[in-house]
């Protein structure tokens, strides 16, 4: 049964398809929500919560609408409302100079650990402005075109595009250092 | 770098994601073949998606899960309770007969403003009690017509007038009193009550002095009163008919 078909089922009050999605989709959105929040705490809590407000608002599901779409759309503007927190950005701009590692403008060359390099990128990818940081990881993480990111983000196609390179060539600029040294060879 | 290469870098985040069509993706083909600094510049963006890639996401604790399988249930549980109550077309017909009470209610309500009464003239009278000098101070509004008119028969003139009195001691003991106090002493008028809201049951055919009528049309036959008769209420009745 596809998710549009279980939407039909959970917008007629049949709750139980509810979990059948969470199944479904819980594991992929959760890797979102983990990317753009950089927090597996507020993650996990934005993943439930993304699923019951979708079912508070079942009647306003479109059958045209992409069920994918739709869920990213709300997780998308809790994990926006979470974030908003002015105390929760100074923390996360505190842990991210904690680990940019400090040889790196000395030397340019840096051998780390797996681990220790995810743990970096996650922090880079973080760093980006909010808005750009959607687009990002949508596209790189979860394929999606940039129709449906707009779509999610509520923009254009033209913002998401614009939005795509800038925050490649932000990247670029905090993780260039690092591109030059991978430790996987690519 | 050339204007050219400007334009072209600006494309190769669309490049990399696919969403640029051929012809765009033919024109950048062919100047990375002929430009090293986009090639460098193509790369760098290309390694930033590699290793973006490598980053690992942890797995979905399993706690996490239990919790949104006991939050599912228990939000089961809560919809069972009323869904005899609020589901699918059930909830619309409740929702359609809520409506339609609401709307008889207003439809009552316009139709049925109040309780009918008679269109009658609410007096309030005061009288004097001193003896042999009966008046009548006047408070309330003009005299109208409070029935349909029947001008086939003479009572039903259209200038009849029906005043609604609620007691009249003195004319039902004395009916065929004189209506005429410049020839009849007035008794002492001590069966009024003071609170003269009154009501006139009884509907004495009243003589009032014609309105004056505009040119071209008849004039308005005068009232008759039948029963006539001097009385000192009579009189009081007669003056409430010439001042309005």
């Amino acid at each position: 049964m596809s998710d549009e078909q279980l939407m039909e089922r959970i917008v007629a009050g049949n709750i139980e398809a509810l979990g059948i999605l969470f199944e479904r989709h819980k594991q992929s959105l959760f890797a979102f929500l983990c990317r753009f929040m950089h927090d597996q705490t507020l993650a996990e809590d934005v993943l439930a919560e993304t699923f019951f407000r979708l079912y508070d608002r079942r009647r306003t599901y479109r059958q045209e609408c992409k069920f994918t779409t739709w869920l990213y759309t709300i997780a998308h503007h809790l994990a926006i409302d979470q974030l908003k927190s002015a105390r929760r950005q100074e923390q996360l701009m505190e842990q991210m100079l904690h680990d940019t590692p400090t040889t790196m403008d000395d030397q340019g060359q840096i051998a780390l650990e797996r681990a220790e390099f995810s743990h970096l990128v996650r922090s880079a990818v973080h760093g980006l402005p909010v808005e750009q940081r959607a687009v990002i990881i949508l596209r790189v993480y979860h394929d999606l075109s940039y129709r449906e990111i707009a779509d999610i983000i509520g923009a254009n196609e033209e913002t998401v595009r614009v939005r795509a390179h800038r925050a490649r060539q932000t990247l670029k600029q905090t993780l260039g250092a690092v591109i030059e040294e991978d430790p996987c060879g690519r | 770098m050339t204007s050219t290469c400007s334009t072209i870098q600006q494309q190769f985040s669309a490049y990399l994601d696919g969403e640029v069509n051929d012809r765009q993706h033919a024109v950048i083909d062919a100047h990375l073949a002929d430009c090293a600094a986009c090639r460098q510049e193509f790369e760098a963006l290309r390694r930033i998606d590699a290793v973006l890639l490598v980053d690992d996401v942890p797995a979905l604790r399993p706690q996490v899960e239990q919790l949104f399988a006991e939050r599912l249930a228990a939000r089961a549980a809560t919809r069972s309770q009323w869904s005899p109550f609020f589901t699918g077309n059930t909830r619309l017909a409740w929702y359609g007969a809520l409506a339609a009470v609401i709307l008889f209610g207003i439809v009552c309500l316009l139709r049925f403003p109040g309780t009918h009464e008679p269109r009658s003239v609410s007096i309030n009278q005061t009288v004097s009690a001193r003896r042999g000098h009966p008046s009548i101070s006047l408070t309330g509004g003009g005299i109208v017509a409070s029935k349909p008119v029947n001008t086939s028969h003479p009572a039903d003139h259209p200038m009849r007038v029906r005043i609604h009195h609620k007691k009249m001691n003195y004319l039902d003991r004395h009916p065929g009193a004189a209506r005429h106090p410049a020839t009849t002493p007035a008794p002492m008028m001590t069966d009024f009550t003071d609170d003269m809201t009154t009501t006139i049951t009884e509907a004495p055919v009243m003589t009032l002095a014609a309105p004056p009528s505009s040119p071209g049309t008849p004039p308005a036959e005068p009232l008759m009163m039948a029963n006539a008769s001097p009385d000192p209420e009579d009189a009081a009745v007669a003056m409430l008919a010439e001042t309005n």
